[in-house]
């Protein structure tokens, strides 16, 4: 399942998917993987890219009840 | 700075050696008989693996001055989870591959009584072809360049192992060396094996790395 709630977070700041990359200190190919939904990251990665982005685990990574 | 010259003449030196240990084994080999032939084959053998040894450090220097980066060693902090996850299940292919390969050349052997690849060079294709399966798995999954290399490193240091190794492979061909040799796999053919596996794999990369930049914007969106 796409991680359209990421995607959004990294484009209010105006970052690329290198720069959040860079950032967290993965590949590139990796944020993409889980923007894409190819990927599901470890709680570490979650943290990071949380503390990079300025969101809370909730609000990047829980899925939304139906 | 002095040990940069020290390693320098080093190099250089065992580079000397070794190709003089490889010329002259025709000579050796027609001088003794017996038992002394095969330590002289074995000590050729050395020479060769030295003489590959010192190219391959001249090739990673030369390619450094270039700007390529290689990372030499195997570090842990140089891929990602995503990445070493992708390289543990390349890896469980690459074995996969080496065990179905050596089951099936050993039925063949034992059932139908083909004995092809039932020598160094057999067993070669074997390790050749599970290294093939690793690395294209990880150059399609972007699991094989590290933090520590760059594309520039890695196509030139694979094009020059395959194209060196081709064009003895090639030269084999030509001299119309026969493929089998007492009804098993020739070891002239090990370098045409070893060519085609790195021209695969320059291939594979670059058709990876032209892929990557086509759809970076499209991933953007």
């Amino acid at each position: 399942m796409k991680n359209l709630k990421m995607k959004s977070a990294r484009a209010a700041l105006d970052m690329s998917q290198q720069d959040l990359a860079d950032a967290v200190q993965v590949s590139r190919q990796t944020i993409n993987a889980i923007e894409k939904g190819d990927y599901n990251p470890t709680i570490n990665l979650c943290r990071s890219i949380c503390r990079v982005l300025g969101k809370t685990l909730d609000d990047l990574f829980w899925e939304e009840e139906k | 700075m002095k040990n940069k010259n020290i390693m320098t003449r080093l190099t250089i030196g065992c580079c000397v050696g070794a190709l003089a240990g490889i010329l002259t084994q025709e000579k050796n080999i027609q001088q003794v008989a017996g038992d002394k032939e095969k330590l002289v084959l074995l000590l050729s053998t050395v020479a060769g693996v030295i003489c590959g040894i010192c190219l391959a450090a001249v090739a990673v220097l030369i390619i450094k001055k270039l700007g390529g980066k290689m990372d030499g060693l195997y570090r842990e902090d140089g891929y990602d989870e995503r990445q070493l996850a992708v390289r543990g299940l390349a890896y469980k292919a690459a074995y996969g591959t080496l065990m179905w390969y050596v089951g099936i050349i050993s039925l063949l052997s034992e059932i139908l009584d083909i004995s092809w690849f039932m020598s160094f060079s057999g067993m070669w294709l074997g390790i050749c072809l599970s290294i093939l399966v690793f690395t294209v798995l990880c150059i399609v999954k972007d699991a094989y360049m590290s933090f520590y290399s760059n594309a520039k490193g890695i196509l030139m240091i694979s094009s020059f192992v395959g194209l060196i190794n081709l064009g003895i492979g090639i030269g084999v061909i030509l001299n119309r060396n026969p493929l089998l040799v007492d009804g098993k796999l020739s070891s002239l053919y090990i370098n045409l094996i070893v060519g085609i596996l790195f021209c695969i794999t320059t291939i594979t990369f670059l058709g990876k790395i032209i892929y990557n930049r086509k759809h970076r914007e499209e991933d953007e969106e």
